[in-house]
């Protein structure tokens, strides 16, 4: 089933806009596809000989593995991360959990064969194209009307005029990704950084960087997501299609 | 009117009215979000439809595209694949739909153009490495919107001089390539517009990777010649 994506990209543009007028960068990723990250990083790169700034786009391939390592280790907080592709390999759902340990925002332009498959961090914004692989056809169009409308949101002297009612992504620190299931008080998105000793860890969550206590779970890894509270790790979060 | 409103006319400052091929007359300060959905709406159904029309107006030449790509493979022969910048991004698309069903590679390894480039000129960066990699059968597939691109022009040039069939992807209504005498089969756009170009030449890559496939399928057991093998 074809979806109509044209809402979602002017809510994205009208954000990205925003996002690097701010100075944000864009990630983008497409494994499996990599055709399409590099095009989408191209189209936001040049032209920069019409006067209008090159936005600093880089497509970031390889495997999740490496792509996750490449964007632990230059994407910034309120950057962008961008991704596209299909969300049954659960690579779009792992990385729009490690967005927000990782204080960055994430846009994913995907579709669907299952459904059921098909699940993201709500903070996530998704720009869906249906629920056929034959949507891939649609995602050059969709990454390039983004420009588009992206560029003409930042050559406006003020931003769009927000559509009522529609809410524009929450900072970093606002993106705390879930709440603790015994207080319902706020709870952290947090990837292990270092490997723990004397039952702390090091981890990065959308505040920074701190020590927490993880006595309470057991095999904490490095990379690993949990989600914290009171400086306390309180359970493991499974992304993905892996735990 | 800037040097680049040839690729991107809506890109030009005129005073506060920039981006009005997208949002019409609108003065970009009254540009809201309702206005934003609609020019994307439009863009989108625009696109829809000159795919459509792009694939109808082609038929002919798909098909003789899709035979010279099941001739090559036939042959036991190598498509390569061009373009610049997004248009090489297409061509690497190309390429990773169609391999494992005919041999295929695109010719943008970037430590080789960024030698070619700096060593030789950005003119050279395909014809170059054609005459390296590029045989009589072979079949070369170059991606270009305006059509006019030289490094493109000397690519088929040189592949037509060397034996080999070339297949181009071009807007502009397909430019000045339908009449190339290097240019075996012509797959047109009938657009303006660089983006809707792209993604028109992305509805073309998918039919022709389809009849591809469906004339495999026709004839699945192709005459390949025998693999030599080479005693130790």
């Amino acid at each position: 089933m074809s979806a109509d994506p044209c809402e979602a990209i002017a809510a994205v543009a009208q954000h990205l806009a925003s996002r690097i007028t701010a100075g944000a960068a864009l990630w983008v990723t497409a494994p499996g596809l990599e055709d399409h990250a590099r095009h989408f990083a191209v189209e936001f790169v040049h032209p920069a000989s019409v006067g209008a700034a090159a936005v600093p786009a880089t497509a970031v391939t390889g495997t999740a593995d490496d792509i996750f390592l490449s964007l632990r280790r230059h994407a910034r907080p309120n950057d962008v991360v961008v991704s596209l592709g299909s969300e049954e390999s659960g690579f779009a759902h792992e990385l729009s959990v490690r967005s927000l340990a990782w204080g960055v925002d994430h846009v994913h332009i995907g579709w669907s064969c299952d459904q059921a498959a098909s699940q993201l961090n709500p903070s996530t914004f998704r720009i869906w194209l249906g629920s056929s692989d034959d949507a891939e056809h649609l995602v050059t169009r969709t990454y390039h009307l983004l420009w588009e409308l992206t560029f003409i949101c930042m050559q406006m002297n003020r931003r769009v005029h927000e559509r009522p009612g529609s809410a524009p992504l929450p900072a970093a620190d606002e993106r705390t990704g879930g709440s603790c299931p015994v207080c319902s008080d706020e709870a952290m998105v947090c990837e292990v950084q270092a490997p723990t000793v004397d039952h702390l860890a090091t981890v990065r969550n959308a505040c920074g960087t701190q020590v927490i206590d993880v006595s309470l779970l057991d095999n904490v890894r490095t990379y690993d997501l949990v989600l914290a509270h009171a400086g306390t790790a309180i359970r493991h979060l499974t992304v993905g299609n892996r735990s | 009117m800037s040097h680049s409103s040839f690729l991107y006319p809506f890109l030009d400052d005129d005073g506060g009215t920039a981006g009005a091929e997208l949002l019409g007359a609108i003065p970009l300060a009254d540009v809201g979000f309702d206005e934003l959905v609609a020019s994307a709406r439009s863009s989108w159904l625009l696109g829809l439809g000159l795919d459509h029309d792009t694939v109808q107006s082609n038929t002919e030449a798909l098909d003789r595209a899709a035979t010279l790509l099941i001739g090559a493979a036939n042959a036991g022969r190598t498509v390569f694949a061009i373009g610049n910048g997004g248009s090489a991004c297409d061509a690497d698309r190309l390429v990773r739909l169609i391999t494992g069903v005919v041999p295929a590679r695109s010719l943008l390894d970037p430590a080789l153009l960024s030698a070619l480039a700096n060593d030789v000129g950005a003119a050279r960066l395909f014809d170059r490495q054609i005459e390296t990699y590029v045989a009589a059968s072979d079949v070369v597939v170059a991606f270009s919107t305006s059509g006019t691109s030289v490094n493109i022009l000397a690519a088929i040039e040189c592949a037509h001089r060397r034996g080999a069939k070339t297949i181009v992807f071009a807007g502009y209504g397909g430019a000045s390539l339908q009449q190339n005498p290097c240019v075996d089969v012509c797959l047109s756009v009938e657009s303006a517009s660089v983006h809707r170009i792209q993604e028109s030449q992305g509805a073309l890559t998918n039919e022709l990777v389809s009849r591809v496939r469906a004339l495999l399928e026709t004839d699945p057991t192709p005459s390949r010649p025998p693999t030599e093998v080479i005693s130790p």
